[in-house]
């Protein structure tokens, strides 16, 4: 089916609040998949195997332990890209783009992507990702390809720099998506609907009244 | 008229004091508000509007399409209408069927296009559009009045004034979706349009274009019940038609969810405030012209009507303000220096809430060369908004929070009443809904939409945390990461939070409605329940044949000799 891009980084939010991440992680999980889906890269499949695959795993679990190192791990192993990504843009403006940064098994990197574009540009640096699925440079325009954009995990290296050689992905203002990923995504996203109850249809809208007037 | 604008710019008001929820469920439409942007620009570029197709059955219903013209771009309303019994008809978003429903199609339809949409407008949420319709929405008639305007017209009367004036409309609109809901063309893919800059411009132009199908649609029923003896509407009667809207808890967490583009709307309103204010003297024509206005509020105030307790506190506060500012400026010398900005001191001791924020609206109305180029500052990019400053201290995240949540600082939260709601989202059509926390077993599912409780919750883990980045917080505490991102922006933008309890037991989900249908240009609200408001839209607006010879921005407010 054809989306757009609202209706994915509605799903996307929602698929990953229902999943556990906070609201304010959830949003940034709809941002990126939302920015992937318009350079056509499949970020709701990625985020649909992301979620499952980490279905309720506690943050702290996969998030950066220490963020001042070069070399960023995940207490658990596998590091969360969407916690990963968040924390290198809130340090993009100050600290993060003046070193190499290397995120050990980060999982579905692809993931990833939005937060360095992110980074390069809050830290006003062009900025390249480079992973075995793939590469990136962020500069004035955006260059890059992915092979593999399933991959489960991968290193990631990110760095200062450019490359001509990538070619310009284009620009979309939709997305189709296949009914099974959106379907995985939706029945994450519906743990955040409140069960229907006859008391909450009626009081809980305020309405109730006729409107045959 | 030239006007020094360093100079003439008052003092704005504070959003301590702006951001209230009571004042901005006091709001009341402006100069600034998007329909009549959207009608001012209509009549400024020329557009045309033809009605391209008008197949209607003896039952009412059938297909229409109206196409207006702008420079660059034409658009259609595609009308689907059918005839719906009565047990059916509901306004609340769990409706399955509606009197009309209809699309807004980005330039001109083809046949296939409208056998594609008419096996997916009429079902609404059910169905699906694509990346060439830019809105969704359904309307429900006003029984009473729809069947005394059809019986007089065919009978070759014209309709009794004191109805519609009771009424106000024969449709109200219960949804009207865009930006990229169930299927529609996002709002990035139209914002670089000139004509839809400005926020709802979409909305807008759909909606003033199902005013002019309906009363076409009123006029056919009563010619098809009475070929030989029906007449049409006379226009200053027909121009008396408004659309309604019925509006629930759906429209309330929007003000919440895009705190940039609220302070954009706030800040214009204030900005123009403030200019009008800071004039040093008032010219006798702008004097007059406000004297003009304020009879005319007076009129609309008593044509509006609600059966609400709490509306008809506000609307007897409003009566008794505008009758006290009348009886003020029969004294009151507005020849002397900064004659508004010294109206507007006595009228914050004078008059209530809704008085005041009324006489916001009036001041800027003999102003249009003062007021409206700021309708290009009421869009915002929320993307550059949106992203965390990690490298702000959080002492320094901790006294900004201090200052934009300190109401909310004072609030014992272990108090029952302070949290006793939860907005949610009910499985059933995604509807939202506003639940009972020490009631119903919702609050598992409690959307983020009570910034004031989070903003408590906040200060006790800055405390906890102790020195450091907010980088280094939010990473510790993604809990904490939502509420950080908005007191940010907040910390940017003075008036991008609601400052209010949004989750206390004394909520009016009304006043958060009122705040946004003003901007749209609402009028007339009229209460159903605390989270439930009839408006109108449009009322006494010219029709799009009407724009090029009358003036397209001197209809929110009543005529004076009403004819």
């Amino acid at each position: 089916m054809n989306w757009s891009l609202s209706e994915i980084e509605g799903l996307a939010r929602k698929a990953a609040r229902g999943a556990g991440f906070s609201w304010g992680m959830a949003e940034e999980a709809g941002k990126a998949v939302r920015w992937l889906a318009g350079i056509g890269l499949p970020g709701p499949e990625a985020l649909a195997d992301f979620l499952e695959a980490h279905d309720r795993t506690p943050h702290a679990a996969m998030r950066p332990a220490d963020t001042g190192a070069n070399t960023w791990r995940a207490q658990g192993g596998i590091i969360c890209p969407i916690s990963a990504g968040a924390a290198l843009c809130d340090l993009a403006q100050s600290d993060a783009p003046s070193r190499d940064i290397h995120i050990m098994a980060c999982a579905h990197p692809l993931l990833l992507l939005p937060f360095v574009r992110a980074a390069a540009e809050d830290g006003c640096q062009p900025e390249r990702m480079i992973w075995a699925g793939g590469a990136f440079a962020f500069a004035a325009d955006v260059r890059g390809q992915v092979d593999a954009p399933s991959m489960a995990s991968a290193d990631v290296e990110i760095r200062a720099g450019t490359a001509k050689e990538l070619t310009l992905p284009s620009c979309q203002m939709r997305y189709d998506l296949a009914e099974l990923p959106a379907a995985r995504l939706a029945i994450m996203a519906a743990r955040t609907y409140a069960p229907d109850t006859e008391q909450s249809r009626n009081a809980g809208a305020g309405a109730g009244l006729s409107d045959n007037d | 008229m030239q006007i020094d604008m360093p100079a003439a710019i008052a003092a704005m008001r504070q959003p301590d004091q702006v951001m209230r929820l009571d004042r901005l469920g006091s709001l009341h439409q402006s100069r600034l508000s998007f329909m009549r942007i959207l009608l001012r620009r209509m009549k400024e570029e020329g557009w045309q509007v033809e009605r391209h197709l008008f197949d209607i059955d003896a039952l009412g219903t059938g297909t229409a399409v109206y196409t207006a013209h702008g420079p660059q771009h034409s658009y259609s309303l595609i009308a689907f209408a059918n005839d719906l019994p009565p047990e059916k008809r509901s306004d609340r978003v769990i409706a399955t069927e509606w009197d009309a429903t209809f699309t807004l199609f980005d330039g001109i339809p083809t046949e296939d296009d409208i056998a594609r949409l008419r096996a997916n407008v009429p079902v609404q949420e059910a169905g699906r559009i694509s990346q060439s319709e830019l809105s969704l929405s359904r309307a429900n008639r006003s029984v009473r009045l729809w069947d005394h305007v059809v019986a007089a017209l065919a009978k070759g009367r014209q309709p009794d004034p004191a109805m519609i004036e009771d009424v106000g409309y024969l449709m109200r609109t219960t949804a009207v979706y865009g930006s990229g809901k169930f299927g529609a063309a996002d709002r990035d893919a139209t914002a670089g349009r000139p004509e839809f800059q400005a926020p709802y411009q979409i909305e807008m132009l759909s909606v003033y274009l199902t005013r002019t199908f309906v009363m076409d649609l009123v006029e056919e029923m009563a010619r098809q019940a009475a070929p030989d003896t029906a007449v049409p509407l006379e226009p200053n009667l027909r121009r008396r038609f408004g659309i309604g809207n019925s509006t629930g808890l759906g429209m309330a967490p929007y003000l919440l969810n895009h705190p940039a583009l609220l302070h954009a709307w706030i800040a214009a309103r204030e900005t123009a405030l403030s200019r009008v204010r800071g004039l040093p003297s008032a010219q006798a024509r702008h004097i007059e012209a406000f004297r003009q206005m304020l009879a005319r509020a007076i009129l609309h105030a008593d044509g509006w009507r609600s059966d609400h307790p709490v509306q008809i506190t506000k609307l007897a506060d409003l009566r008794a303000d505008l009758a006290r500012l009348g009886v003020h400026l029969q004294d009151a010398n507005l020849s002397d220096a900064r004659p508004w900005d010294r109206l507007w001191h006595w009228a914050e001791d004078a008059l209530t809430l809704e008085g005041q924020e009324q006489l916001v609206s009036l001041l800027l109305e003999p102003y249009p060369e003062l007021v409206d180029d700021l309708a290009g500052t009421l869009s915002c990019d929320e993307d550059r908004q949106w992203r965390i400053a990690g490298d702000m201290s959080c002492a320094r995240l901790r006294e900004a929070v201090q200052a934009i949540y300190g109401w909310a600082l004072d609030i014992d939260w272990a108090a029952p009443g302070a949290d006793a709601r939860v907005w949610y989202v009910s499985e059933a059509k995604l509807e939202p809904r506003l639940g009972e926390r020490h009631l119903e077993p919702v609050a598992p599912y409690e959307q983020p939409l009570s910034p004031g409780r989070d903003a408590a919750r906040l200060i006790a883990a800055l405390d906890a945390f102790g020195k450091g980045t907010v980088a280094a917080f939010v990473l510790a505490h993604p809990e904490h990461r939502h509420i950080v991102r908005r007191a940010q922006i907040a910390a940017r933008l003075p008036y991008a939070e609601i400052r209010g309890n949004t989750i206390g037991e004394d909520l009016l989900p009304i006043d958060m409605l009122r705040a946004k249908l003003s901007f749209f240009g609402a009028c007339r609200f009229d209460p159903r329940s605390d989270r439930w408001v009839r408006i109108t839209l449009f009322q006494n607006a010219p029709f799009p044949d009407e724009l090029r010879d009358g003036d397209a921005d001197d209809w929110t407010y009543p005529p004076l000799a009403a004819s």
